[in-house]
């Protein structure tokens, strides 16, 4: 196990470097930059400034900088915001997306596997139509749609809930469902037809024959086999949320990771860019790891060679 | 037809299927979202004013500010979102009323001005303290000054400062001493300015945040870092708490502020929330008091006016044009320009389009200026301008090379591009591609010449006609256009040498009335500001450059007995 | 309904493409589904003709009417017709579907194929690679293209087909490993039919179902990431509009005028709920477990 992780820690590194070079690449190549611009500054001051961030250097000795810096973890300081380091930045927006991340996974799990296995323990009846088509529709419908309709509906008109901005538990609620509800749909179907499956298998028939109650058999005997692809959706899972966050954070005026990196990009802040990119990469590769151990835990029968 | 039709139900009993999912169940499933859509919103509480009226708990003021700050540091600062965060940590040697702008005592007490006009002494009151307990003294004013103006600190305002003796010299580094620059500390409270030419608005640039004072011993130690929270020190009513990027700057009331007595907040919140129809929420929801500076959507204006208390529209000395790139064929042409000028029906975009008060004209300095007329420009005419066009050799746009339209991302922005490209395609026959990008990049395009057309506002720094004509000058940095015209020129600085007002005003219509000839710009409208304002806030004041002292506001709990006038008292 | 559903199939082959998509289309609701994406891109690509107004028509007097006989979806703020706008908004969102869903189809077969054909140390490190492709964050790496070269629709369709490709891969390369081996595939080889031959007359073919199955639910996918690009402002530039760029301007005026927003989504959620819904479909049909 532990050289598992171990091996798949080392194969993460080219991917990092991956990452990091495409990403600085496509930057470098794109047309204009971050400190063309101030006309009104005589040339000589221009020359200063571009000293100053290392942009007067060949590209390679640039790039060799920026990756030696990266091993050390320093990406610098952003180009938007002269005060801020990316690292400050990361350190400042990271927590906030992980939070709404964690509580929308929240609302999916909590209501997407029960609905799952009401729907499979019913199926076939309305219950099970109901809530599938429901589901059905509901990954139909963009977030965008979506988050201003809750917050229509629960903001201002009914005033039970802040529209936006983040720090308090009850701004919380609005942003976790917007963010969680495409996530609870798609674990609920999966959770239905897997247990369906499942409760099709011997083993259960067997169990049912001997008299095993229905909640014993799904929780004894089913729940495991029933949560394993739902395990597994869940690292692609995260990183669809960290990505599906920007949205939910420029709707709800989050102050997260996401909203800094989309607006980075589009002032061409490169190094606070580049940091996220590299730290979202980063980020993904331990979630597909957390993800595939946990999955071993579940199913001990599967063996990593 | 075999099989017994099946309906929507019989399907779902069937268990054929694992969900209805017809054409019109998957309607009949969004229209009862259509109709509760609609049912909520009429029943949602009618009322005179937008959203909830209650103030806050605490003694707190909050504001959603718009874009997050580029910059804290006054002498660095360019937007107006910067700007109300350092009007209320940094006091300049005067401050501006708060309902006329007007320049009042501040830091200085009170002043001389030399009857040449070209000397001001300005005399400090001795109370003056940093928040950090350092006295404020007149060398802090000739540091600060300097220090905008020295090349090495490359501070995209440091033109502001050039009515100041050999001010422009030093900041392009042709005068290397420093001292030699028309500021000077007599004593500790005595600032003596001398100027290079008698301009009539000086006075109202000490109001400016680009001639704040800053704490040299602060601004030497951290460098960049000195605006952190942690680091910064301010002589304002006002100090930095917290600031969280991209979400909120929080400030508390300066105990050590001179004039603390009068300062009735104790906390100031200003969120920086880009999306407008987010803002406009919390406005609604009661989270946020005051929307300033357009930050109502442009679709909710049209619907405020006339129906919500809460709700203004002020005139504003601003303008709002095109910036046209000059430099290249086919805008290097002057008939292109006017044809492109005399295609755009101003009244439509106002009128019709925008619906906020907003004031058509080809003028391209703003109306509302007391003592200046804008001389007559292109007003619309589509004849005029197809026969224009055919006459630089483009009939009926033939053979007109593709060109581009550039404008920051915003919603009002994208319409009035719409609208222009399609009055230009339908009066002149000529396709213009749209462009936008984010404001920090878009302001790069065209600072760099990298636009065709690029959209511009220009909000006056004083009120003066010469804040926006000083924009054409050849030598501006602002000037984006690649225009230059000798005669222009020496208008602009004939008007700066002359003393007589009326005869100064004369030679600034004279070069206004050249760029509404060549138009290197295209003008479009006068703004106005869109303003929420909750009517609890008392002593915010409809002003027509938008600035807004926030020192004495104060929310009134009562207002409900003693009505909603920002005049009223909160004891 | 039901016998059609249920026939028992376990003993057979996998069934073909055709068979099942015969099956699928008998049923009542899968039909309806395959009804409502046929009318919809009909209508879309008969845009130029059967839209009532001009998709770009500025008339600043009309501005953000309800619906009505003339305007059946209602007009936007700047008065221009919605319907046309929809109709139109449907040829690029649909086009950015089908075109970034090939885009995908095309890498990730050939990639999936050669890798599942050739086996061993190839496949190995091929599917290694995509295992190292999987934590790479797309999106932002699209986001970043758009932003840095300038959102054409062109980079639109090539930069969502790249994302997608990666899943392709794994389920070709699957079903590659498992037919290598069969009967007609060793006969080709027999015959001396080279590597291309047998991958593209003798797999593909045989492989057709799966893919379909897959291609089916990814042009939902792609719709749905044109249109999160729009919300940022990186779709298609205006006056031009797809569903996604209708949806999220109208999506801050919900509370002024809902028909803004809620045509356009009924439209889309139609769409991709019937794609969705028929790709499941098609999915169950050609599974033989079923």
């Amino acid at each position: 196990m532990i050289q598992f992780i171990l091996r798949r820690c080392l194969i993460s590194i080219p991917v990092m470097f991956l990452v990091a070079t495409t990403t600085f690449f496509i930057m470098r190549l794109a047309p204009g930059g971050p400190f063309l611009s101030e006309r009104a500054i005589p040339p000589e001051i221009q020359a200063n400034i571009q000293a100053k961030y290392g942009l007067d250097q060949p590209l390679l000795v640039q790039y060799g900088k920026y990756l030696y810096n990266l091993a050390r973890f320093d990406l610098g300081p952003s180009y938007k915001y002269p005060e801020r380091t990316v690292n400050e930045i990361i350190a400042e927006g990271f927590p906030v997306s992980l939070q709404l991340g964690l509580a929308a996974l929240c609302f999916a799990l909590g209501v997407g596997i029960p609905t799952g296995v009401l729907a499979a323990v019913k199926q076939g009846r309305a219950v099970d139509h109901l809530t599938m088509g429901v589901i059905l529709f509901g990954i139909s419908v963009p977030t965008f749609v979506t988050g201003p309709l809750l917050v229509f509906v629960f903001s201002l008109t009914l005033y039970w809930l802040p529209p936006a901005l983040w720090g308090s538990w009850d701004q919380m609620i609005l942003p976790a469902i917007t963010l969680g509800l495409p996530y609870a749909v798609y674990i609920a179907r999966l959770t239905r037809s897997q247990l369906i499956d499942v409760l099709k298998q011997d083993y259960i028939r067997t169990a049912r024959a001997k008299g095993v109650s229905e909640f014993r058999i799904l929780w004894k005997h089913a729940r495991n086999s029933t949560l394993m692809p739902v395990v597994s959706f869940l690292g692609p899972a995260l990183a669809d949320l960290v990505t599906g966050s920007i949205v939910v954070e420029k709707i709800f005026a989050i102050p997260g990771l996401g909203r800094y990196f989309v607006e980075s990009a589009f002032s061409r802040d490169y190094t606070t860019v580049l940091g996220t990119v590299v730290f979202y990469a980063g980020l993904l590769i331990a979630a597909n790891l957390v993800v595939d151990v946990a999955y071993k835990f579940l199913d001990p029968r599967i063996e990593y060679s | 037809m075999e099989r017994t039709p099946l309906t929507a139900e019989t399907v779902a009993a069937t268990g054929a299927c694992r969900t209805a999912s017809t054409r019109h169940t998957a309607l009949a499933r969004l229209l009862p979202v259509l109709a509760l859509t609609l049912l909520l919103a009429s029943c949602r509480r009618e009322s005179e004013y937008f959203g909830k009226t209650d103030p806050p708990e605490e003694n707190v003021f909050r504001f959603n500010n718009g874009a997050e700050p580029e910059y804290l540091d006054p002498g660095m600062m360019t937007a107006n979102t910067d700007e109300r965060i350092a009007a209320m940590l940094f006091e300049g040697l005067t401050q501006k009323d708060p309902r006329t702008l007007q320049p009042m005592p501040g830091i200085a007490e009170r002043w001389e001005i030399a009857p040449d006009g070209l000397t001001y002494t300005f005399f400090l009151r001795r109370g003056a303290q940093w928040s950090d307990g350092h006295t404020v003294t007149a060398h802090d004013f000739v540091y600060a000054w300097t220090r905008v103006l020295d090349p090495k600190t490359a501070s995209a305002f440091a033109s502001i400062l050039y009515p100041i003796l050999n001010a422009e010299q030093f900041n392009q580094g042709k005068l290397k001493d420093r001292s030699q620059v028309g500021v000077e500390a007599l004593d500790n409270y005595t600032l003596r300015v001398r100027l290079q030419d008698p301009v009539p608005y000086f006075l109202y640039l000490t109001t400016f945040f680009t001639l704040y004072p800053v704490p040299s011993w602060i601004v030497e130690k951290h460098g960049a870092d000195w605006t952190r929270p942690e680091h910064v020190v301010g002589n304002g009513a006002f100090r930095l708490i917290e600031h969280r990027i991209n979400d909120r700057i929080v400030l508390e009331k300066n105990p050590r502020y001179y004039n603390a007595a009068q300062v009735r907040l104790d906390r100031v919140i200003a969120y920086a929330v880009v999306d407008l129809y987010t803002a406009i929420n919390l406005y609604e929801s009661g989270e946020v008091d005051w929307m300033p500076s357009n930050s109502v959507p442009s679709d909710f204006v049209p619907h405020m006016q006339g129906r919500f208390r809460d709700y203004s529209s002020t005139p504003q000395l601003a303008s709002y044009y095109f910036t046209i790139n000059t430099t290249h064929p086919p805008f290097d042409n002057r008939l292109v320009r006017r044809a492109l000028a005399l295609a755009i029906d101003r009244r439509a975009i106002t009128d019709e389009l925008l619906r906020g008060g907003q004031i058509p004209g080809s003028n391209f300095v703003p109306v509302g200026l007391p003592g200046y007329q804008s001389p007559p420009g292109p007003d619309y005419n589509p004849q005029e301008a197809a026969r224009l066009l055919a006459e630089a050799g483009y009939p009926g746009g033939k053979g007109f090379p593709e060109m581009e339209l550039s404008f920051n991302t915003l919603e009002t922005h994208k319409r009035i591009a719409e609208a222009m490209q399609q009055m230009w395609e339908k009066n002149l026959g000529i396709r213009i591609r749209l462009h936008n990008e984010e404001w920090a990049s878009f302001i790069k395009t065209r600072q760099n010449k990298e636009h065709d057309i690029a959209r511009q506002g220009w909000i006056a720094d004083y009120p003066d006609p010469a804040a926006f004509l000083d924009l054409m000058e050849s030598t501006n940095g602002n000037n984006d256009t690649g225009w230059k015209n000798a005669k222009y020129d020496a208008l602009m600085t004939a008007s700066r040498k002359e003393t007589d007002p009326f005869r100064r005003i004369e030679l600034l219509q004279q070069a206004e009335s050249i760029v509404l000839d060549e138009l290197p710009v295209l003008p479009l409208y006068s703004y106005s500001v869109n303003t929420l304002l909750k009517p609890y806030v008392k002593g915010i004041y409809p002003t027509s450059l938008d600035m807004h002292p926030l020192n004495e506001v104060c929310i009134d709990r009562r207002w409900r007995e003693r009505g909603d006038s920002p005049d009223g008292h909160c004891e | 309904m039901s016998s059609l559903a249920t026939t028992p199939v376990e003993s057979l082959p996998a069934p073909t493409l055709t068979t099942s998509l015969r099956r699928v289309i008998r049923r009542p609701l899968m039909a309806s589904c395959a009804a409502v994406i046929l009318i919809v891109s009909a209508a879309s690509l008969l845009a130029p003709w059967i839209a009532p107004y001009a998709y770009d028509a500025i008339d600043l007097k009309l501005a953000a009417t309800a619906p009505s006989a003339a305007h059946w979806f209602g007009t936007d703020v700047l008065g221009r017709d919605l319907f046309s706008r929809t109709l139109h908004g449907g040829q690029i969102s649909l086009a950015v579907g089908i075109v970034g869903t090939l885009v995908s189809l095309i890498v990730g077969v050939l990639y999936g194929a050669i890798a599942g054909y050739k086996g061993g140390r190839v496949d190995e490190l091929m599917m290694r690679v995509v295992d190292l492709l999987y934590s790479l964050p797309y999106l932002f790496l699209v986001i970043i293209l758009l932003v840095f070269f300038s959102s054409s629709i062109l980079m639109l369709f090539v930069a969502l087909g790249l994302v997608q490709w990666l899943t392709m891969a794994r389920i070709v390369r699957g079903q590659v490993l498992s037919l290598r081996n069969a009967e007609f595939v060793q006969a080709a080889r027999l015959f001396g039919t080279r590597t291309p031959g047998i991958i593209f007359r003798h797999l593909l073919p045989n492989m057709a179902g799966p893919i379909v199955v897959y291609g089916t639910l990814t042009v939902p996918t792609v719709i749905l990431q044109e249109a999160f690009l729009s919300f940022l402002g990186l779709g298609v530039q205006p006056p031009r509009a797809s569903w996604g760029t209708l949806i999220s301007d109208g999506a801050g005026v919900m509370s002024l005028f809902p028909w803004l927003a809620f045509f356009p989504a009924a439209i889309l959620a139609a769409v991709l709920f019937s794609l969705n819904f028929l790709g499941d479909g098609l999915r169950e049909a050609l599974d033989p477990r079923s």
